[in-house]
């Protein structure tokens, strides 16, 4: 039950990776029109997509430890 | 069909009465017939200005039918009927009732013509949502309604300060841009922001609509903020400072809405974020973006509003909305699940859903200005998006660990408005041009250029994927047990701070004045002869003082504004 599990678990993942994979290839199939500099980078909004997560989720860490308290911090 | 002759908030107010007056299912009739027949004179009421009255040197509109007016009065019309369906299996007649006499307010605000018609709205809206939050009844309802109330009469006083100050400047209270070099339109900016949830008077947002019963947040999600984004996109369109009080309100909820364990404290966050872009949109200020902004406005509503619903849902059948109570539901209630996917994938901003085709207006019109610190300020809040409310809050709710929860679906009439928004979602999504006839301003602008599509799945996909590889390396922040303090701590904590004080040092030093100055003097000049020492009771000891001292003072401003 457990392995199953896991293994669909793995199946999507590996799913979503070739679906990443194609939509970054896309990047250089496709002639994008351009707005700004940046985008024309090769896969600027795949890493800016990727990096913005985990920027956020190491400074929600840093913030976690100042806020964070007890759950009746404010005693209701 | 059109009926002409009379207010659309007065057939909601009428609908208040005459629910407070029925019960079982003639007051479901009459809640579900408000909103229909309102809508029925809202296309009746002409173009322009209608009902206006005039009393004393005030002109009062109660009717300005423009194209901003009429989009947001349909949204209002259309969230009523959605959060009223919603709430059919409910018998709670104080949220029933209140909750028609706040959308009337809402729906009076957008109508209004003018300043002083809009502060009597906003004054209603405040009053009327505080006792949709009261009709919670939860232990804690009264507290935080009460907290809920004073964010709401700050706003208020804000509102009626700024349009004192504005008028006796000689300018004309009929609504329209305002100025902010103008005296009083400082007030009126931050009475609106007060309402919109601005950064730092945001917390009446995450405090409330979490605590609120599962029907009462569906209503108060859609009336408050965004008649608050009607006024600003009303009043303050091009306004540079919203720009940047705009991109603080998109970015700084992202981080708490991936730490907080209350999925609805989620939302309510996020729904800071959402407003963020509107108000973005309105201090660019060109055609696209006030179109972006108010379509955006009109889209949340829907989404946000499924998705509370559905989190509504989930709390109405378990009794839990924290992330570590829930989880492995999708299985007792898949249709729950499907329709949660459709209001995330929406708020997302997915291609095909709602949030895209309203969303990429903002993002197109800051890069048009050559904004582009901004537009990278607002990608990276749109990855955000996608981390909480797209994935964070399907996942812990429906999917994750299997607590072995008893499930089932919710009630046929909570199915049906949730199935009726996630139809609206995506129609709107497939058919932005519905959406985009109706606004503001004729604005052509196409969303599904193959450029626009391809970069919004490139962001997403990716965003996704570092969300998986966050989890599965443990990086991810767990769910977890915690009250994670805002700035609200200051005035929590002050408050209680004070109240100790009053009731500690304060209260022995007034009993210890009360004592001496009332009964021990006294007793001393009568003497021992004297009719005898008299006590005060101990509230009095208290008191005394205390409105003495307010006589005193009041004494002393008549003798020196008389005098």
């Amino acid at each position: 039950m457990n392995d199953s599990r896991l293994k669909r678990l793995g199946t999507a993942t590996i799913l979503l990776a070739i679906v990443c994979a194609v939509a970054l290839l896309l990047d250089g199939a496709i002639d994008r029109h351009l707005d700004t500099e940046a985008e024309g980078l090769f896969g600027f909004y795949c890493l800016y997509g990727f990096f913005a997560i985990v920027v956020l989720v190491f400074l929600s860490r840093i913030l976690r430890r100042i806020v964070a308290r007890e759950e009746h911090f404010y005693g209701d | 069909m059109a009926i002409e002759g009379f207010h659309p908030s007065f057939v909601f107010l009428i609908g208040a009465v005459v629910a407070a007056l029925t019960r079982g299912k003639m007051r479901s009739l009459v809640m579900v017939a408000t909103p229909i027949i309102s809508f029925a004179f809202l296309r009746g009421l002409p173009l322009g200005d209608s009902f206006v009255f005039e009393i004393a040197q005030w002109t009062l509109t109660f009717s300005h039918r423009d194209e901003l007016s009429w989009l947001f009065g349909l949204l209002f019309h259309l969230a009523a009927l959605l959060a009223v369906i919603y709430s059919l299996h409910t018998r709670n007649r104080m949220e029933q009732v209140s909750a028609l006499v706040y959308a009337a307010s809402a729906i009076g605000a957008v109508l209004a013509g003018d300043l002083l018609t809009l502060f009597i709205w906003w004054e209603m809206l405040a009053l009327s949502s505080t006792f949709v939050v009261f009709a919670g009844r939860q232990r804690r309802s009264m507290a935080i309604g009460l907290r809920y109330f004073a964010f709401q009469i700050v706003s208020g006083l804000c509102l009626l300060t700024g349009i004192l100050l504005y008028s006796n400047s000689g300018m004309s209270l009929e609504l329209g841009r305002l100025d902010l070099t103008t005296p009083g339109t400082m007030w009126i900016l931050l009475a609106f922001g007060i309402k919109a949830g601005f950064p730092l008077v945001h917390t009446w947002i995450v405090d409330t609509y979490p605590a609120a019963s599962a029907t009462g947040t569906v209503f108060l999600c859609a009336f408050t903020t965004k008649t608050a984004v009607y006024a600003l996109a009303r009043c303050f369109p091009g306004t540079e400072e919203l720009i940047i009080i705009g991109a603080v309100m998109t970015c700084f909820p992202i981080f708490y809405a991936i730490i907080e364990n209350d999925l609805r404290k989620v939302l309510s966050y996020s729904m800071i974020n959402q407003i963020g872009f509107m108000v973005v949109g309105i201090g660019l200020g060109t055609e696209l973006a006030i179109n972006g902004a108010v379509a955006h406005a009109f889209n949340d509503v829907l989404f946000k509003g499924l998705l509370f619903m559905s989190m509504g849902a989930v709390l109405h059948v378990t009794g839990k909305s924290r992330g570590t109570d829930l989880g492995g539901l999708w299985k007792k209630m898949p249709w729950t699940t499907g329709l949660c996917i459709v209001g995330a994938a929406s708020i997302s901003a997915v291609p095909l859903f709602s949030g895209f085709v309203s969303k990429s207006m903002v993002m197109a019109a800051a890069v048009e200005q050559g904004h582009t610190w901004l537009w990278l300020i607002l990608l990276f809040a749109s990855a955000g998006v996608l981390e909480h409310a797209g994935i964070k809050i399907p996942y812990f709710a429906f999917f994750a660990h299997d607590r072995g929860l008893e499930g089932r679906e919710p009630p046929r009439n909570m199915l049906l408005a949730m199935l009726l928004g996630a139809g609206l979602c995506i129609l709107i999504g497939c058919r932005p041009d519905l959406l985009y006839s109706m606004l503001p301003y004729n604005v052509s602008f196409e969303p599904f250029t193959t450029t626009h599509v391809l970069i919004q799945i490139q962001l997403l996909l990716f965003a996704s994927m570092a969300v998986v590889v966050l989890m599965k390396t443990g990086t991810y922040p767990p769910e977890l047990v915690k009250e994670n303090l805002d700035v609200d701590v200051i005035p929590r904590l002050g408050g209680r701070a004070l109240l100790g004080w009053l009731r500690g040092t304060f209260a022995q030093v007034t009993t210890r004045l009360s004592i001496t100055v009332l009964e021990r003097i006294p007793a001393a000049i009568a003497g021992p002869r004297g009719p005898g020492q008299w006590q005060l009771s101990s509230n009095w000891r208290l008191v005394l003082p205390g409105l003495l001292l307010v006589m005193a003072l009041l004494a002393f401003l008549i003798a020196n504004l008389y005098g």
